[in-house]
């Protein structure tokens, strides 16, 4: 069990290791000059700009830059954003409550809807609501977040003129507001996945010999479905979510961008299009380190629970 | 058991989000209200705003928002004269010193008496090579900034230069209040440190990355025009998405919208809730062709290619109102402030290159490429150039010149102009397609960036890499002199010059494109092409 738990989070450090590398190199082989981000892309002199390189460290060796980074991440100090001139941590906790409303929200919306969509349609199979139902599912399954946020703004401006759908917020009802279209937006191809998953594992239950045998034996129909098959087939979905989440953290990007929302990914984005190397960078890692350690800890739960896994002979029973 | 704990999960779930869609409905009136009050006046800008000390105003997002709280020693009225602002009067005593009586009875927004301390400090910020100010080329030729007097200040320059006395009526003389910098050290200028100037309006909040909103400061000291203005309360909202923001025009959620996507400017004008006010700017749309390499260290290349576009065509069915069509002259009408009768009738009577594919399959056939050639041209990722460059794609290919587009980003675009990527003193395009505007409203401010040799390297904004000692000694000759009819002489001979080399390929003369709400009566429809310094929302009249 230990050598299990070691080699995990050594695998855990190597990959967050090896990212980071990726990520820094990436990021300098982009196109855009630092120095001219930092001078706000303006006219400038030579001496002005050596100032800048030696401000930022820019005139340090590459492998010297590296290590001060990963260095000042490991301690909380995740560098300083070229445009903004501000430390990176600061803008980004100014910018994590948006994101994550919008991911918290999704996430309620998607399962609130995609829970019993998904027992009903599993459990009245073939029927025509049902089949109805897995029509809208596929038709939301289709539907990008960023073109659903750029039709309701439509809809919204033309038809509805007094709602506010862009802005920033002053206290928890403006915050909702903002935050509840775009995760609108987001938990429309969710709702689809999950009430598609919860469907399978429903239908697969109502089929297997355990609860032929409970309905045999007089169990109300509602009582099979709710008291036994439910709690089975609910797992892998809640497997699934958490996953999602990370998934949902850098797809917030999109909405953020259409709604125009201060958050992290209109943050990242608009970092990757200026050239500011601070803030993509650490951005960037931290997104990785969240779809990291979410998946992880889904590993090292699954080995506590199946010893099979943890002795890496997992799929042959 | 379990069934309970997931009963109750879904349960708390619903309620919750019962909760949060019932605020989402509670909002709206709130908000709506908030825009129909017509003492407030939302404006749409195109990115989040970064910082808003003076010294790095110098975009048309920071700058409309700086000019509301800052202010400069002077500024220009409507019609870009000079006037006095926080200096009460200036005087040019020589060809190198200018002296400004600063008033002795300005408070800043925090009741404190600005003093002459505040103002050589501030203005010194400017030149601080650590601070880096996004205009520190203004003082290039400043010498010493001193206290002559009372409140008498003194700046000196290194040499005459025509351009200072326009550079002290921009946000590049910038007043702020010295012990608040000094408290603030690092984030002074960001949401931690919010500078505090003298201007009409204070900042009330900011949200980082979000709304910056401002509030009529009541003790301004200069209520002589109009009293207390009519707008109280300003919102700086970004909402950088295009046809997010042209919708919170159009449904009145902004009352602003100081750079109108032109791709969407039908929308705009069929709304009946919003006005477009088209203003000729000092911006020009162009190519630059890099001289220091081939094909376009031949001229005849470059002309070869300013012959064969169809420009006129390109105005009427791609740029609309987003500009005016022109054959290549360096500066906008919108310059012409002195002697414009003389400009005037230089620009017609110039020898340009026009449109005429003949005349284009001539130069061709002079240039070292008779059988023509192919080229890459650096364009920016903007929906306008990008259609632009389709256009001219089609025109070149009728004389046999293929035209290859790289598109990059807006950034990219904007530090390859300034020389990012230079090697062994050749920058690494062959053509790039941007824009350049005019700093002051001076035909100068659009000649000297572009055409002085000094401005090839990296930092500079001569895109072509242009060498001309010719031109840059015409060009140093009219920045010592202070006399316009001299200047006009001399800087229209410079025109002559560009006319025969072609260094850039002008195509357009920009149209600024602003989206306003008709309650705004008066300091929109009628702004200065200068507005991104004067545009001072004090003045605007607001029907009630």
């Amino acid at each position: 069990m230990r050598r299990f738990v070691v080699s995990k989070l050594l695998q855990y450090v190597f990959v967050m290791f090896c990212t980071s590398v990726i990520i820094f190199g990436l990021v300098r082989l982009g196109p855009t000059d630092p120095v001219s981000v930092i001078l706000g892309g303006k006219q400038s002199t030579p001496a002005t700009i050596a100032n800048i390189r030696s401000q930022f460290g820019l005139d340090k060796p590459v492998l010297t830059q590296y290590v001060d980074w990963i260095g000042g991440m490991l301690h909380g100090d995740f560098g300083l954003s070229y445009q903004y001139r501000q430390p990176v941590s600061l803008l980004l906790a100014q910018r994590l409550p948006t994101t994550l409303g919008i991911v918290v929200l999704a996430t309620l919306i998607a399962i609130v809807i995609a829970i019993p969509a998904g027992v009903y349609t599993g459990a009245k199979q073939h029927s025509v609501s049902a089949t109805v139902l897995s029509i809208i599912e596929l038709v939301l399954v289709a539907c990008p977040p960023f073109l659903t946020g750029i039709l309701m703004i439509w809809y919204l401006s033309t038809y509805m003129p007094g709602v506010a759908f862009t802005g920033s917020y002053n206290g928890w009802g403006e915050y909702f507001q903002r935050i509840s279209l775009p995760a609108v937006c987001m938990a429309f191809s969710m709702i689809a996945l999950i009430s598609r998953m919860m469907e399978r594992g429903m239908a697969d239950q109502l089929n297997s010999e355990y609860s032929m045998v409970i309905s045999a034996k007089g169990a109300s129909r509602s009582r099979v479905i709710w008291a036994h098959c439910f709690k089975n087939a609910v797992i892998p979905v809640i497997t699934v979510l958490g996953l999602q989440i990370g998934i949902l953290m850098v797809g917030s990007a999109l909405v953020e961008t259409v709604f125009s929302l201060p958050g992290v990914g209109t943050l990242l984005i608009d970092g990757v299009k200026a050239g500011d190397y601070g803030v993509v960078q650490a951005v960037t890692l931290l997104l990785v380190f969240v779809f990291m350690t979410i998946s992880t800890i889904l590993d090292l739960v699954y080995g506590l629970i199946d010893p099979r896994i943890r002795e890496g002979k997992g799929g042959d029973q | 058991m379990k069934t309970n704990v997931i009963k109750r999960i879904v349960t708390t779930c619903c309620a919750t989000l019962a909760v949060l869609s019932m605020a989402a409905c509670s909002g709206p009136s709130s908000a709506g209200s908030d825009t129909s009050d017509s003492s407030t006046l939302t404006v749409g800008v195109t990115s989040q705003v970064k910082n808003i000390d003076p010294i790095y105003a110098y975009d048309f997002v920071t700058s409309p928002v700086t000019n509301q709280i800052t202010e400069s020693l002077l500024q220009f009225d409507k019609n870009d004269k000079i006037q006095p602002m926080l200096a009460k009067s200036w005087e040019q005593k020589d060809d190198t010193t200018y002296v400004y009586q600063i008033r002795d009875n300005v408070k800043f927004s925090d009741g404190n008496p600005m003093t002459m301390d505040d103002v050589v400090y501030s203005l010194e910020r400017y030149r601080n090579p650590d601070l880096a100010s996004y205009v520190a080329w203004m003082y290039d030729n400043v010498d010493t900034i001193k206290q002559t007097g009372d409140w008498e200040l003194t700046v000196k320059l290194k040499q005459p230069d025509a351009l200072w006395k326009y550079a002290s009526a921009t946000s590049g003389t910038g007043i702020v209040e010295k012990s608040v910098v000094e408290k603030y050290g690092k984030d002074y200028g960001t949401v931690n440190g919010i500078p505090i100037g003298t201007g009409a309006y204070v900042v009330k909040n900011w949200a980082s990355g979000g709304d910056v909103t401002l509030e009529y400061n009541k003790d301004y000291w200069d209520k002589s025009e109009s009293g207390d203005p009519d707008v109280k309360k300003i919102v700086f909202r970004p909402i950088e998405e295009d046809s997010t923001r042209v919708a919170a025009s159009t449904s009145g959620q902004i009352d602003l919208d100081l750079q109108t996507p032109v791709d969407m400017i039908d929308q705009v004008k069929n709304s009946s809730k919003v006005k477009l006010a088209k203003i000729p700017s000092a911006g020009l749309n162009y190519i630059s062709f890099n001289t220091k390499k081939a094909p376009f260290d031949d001229v005849n290349a470059r002309k070869a290619v300013a012959a064969a576009i169809n420009v006129g065509d390109i105005q009427k069915s791609i740029i609309k109102d987003a500009g005016v069509a022109t054959n290549y002259l360096l500066d906008p009408e919108t310059l012409f402030l002195f002697n414009k009768d003389e400009w005037t009738s230089y620009e017609k009577s110039a020898d340009v290159v026009k449109y005429n594919v003949d005349k284009a399959k001539e130069y061709l056939s002079k240039s070292k490429y008779p059988d023509g050639f192919s080229f890459d041209m650096t364009v920016m990722s903007k929906s306008l150039p990008n259609n632009v460059v389709l256009a001219m794609q089609q025109d070149l290919k009728k004389v046999g010149i293929t035209l290859n587009i790289k598109k990059v980003s807006n950034d990219e675009a904007t530090s390859q102009q300034f020389g990012s990527g230079i090697e062994n003193g050749v920058r690494p395009y062959q053509a790039l397609m941007t824009e350049w505007s005019s700093d002051f409203p001076d035909p100068a401010g659009n000649l000297t960036p572009l055409l002085a040799s000094t401005g090839g390297g990296d930092g500079g904004s001569n895109s072509a890499q242009y060498e001309n000692s010719q031109v840059d000694d015409l060009l140093n000759q009219q920045v010592r002199s202070s006399d316009d009819s001299e200047r006009t002489k001399l800087l229209t001979q410079i025109m002559d010059i560009e006319n025969q080399d072609l260094p850039y390929y002008v195509y357009t003369h920009q149209n600024w494109l602003f989206t306003y709400n008709p309650k705004i009566k008066n300091g929109v429809a009628d702004a200065s092409p200068f507005w991104f310094w004067n545009m001072y929302i004090k003045n605007f009249k607001i029907s009630k």
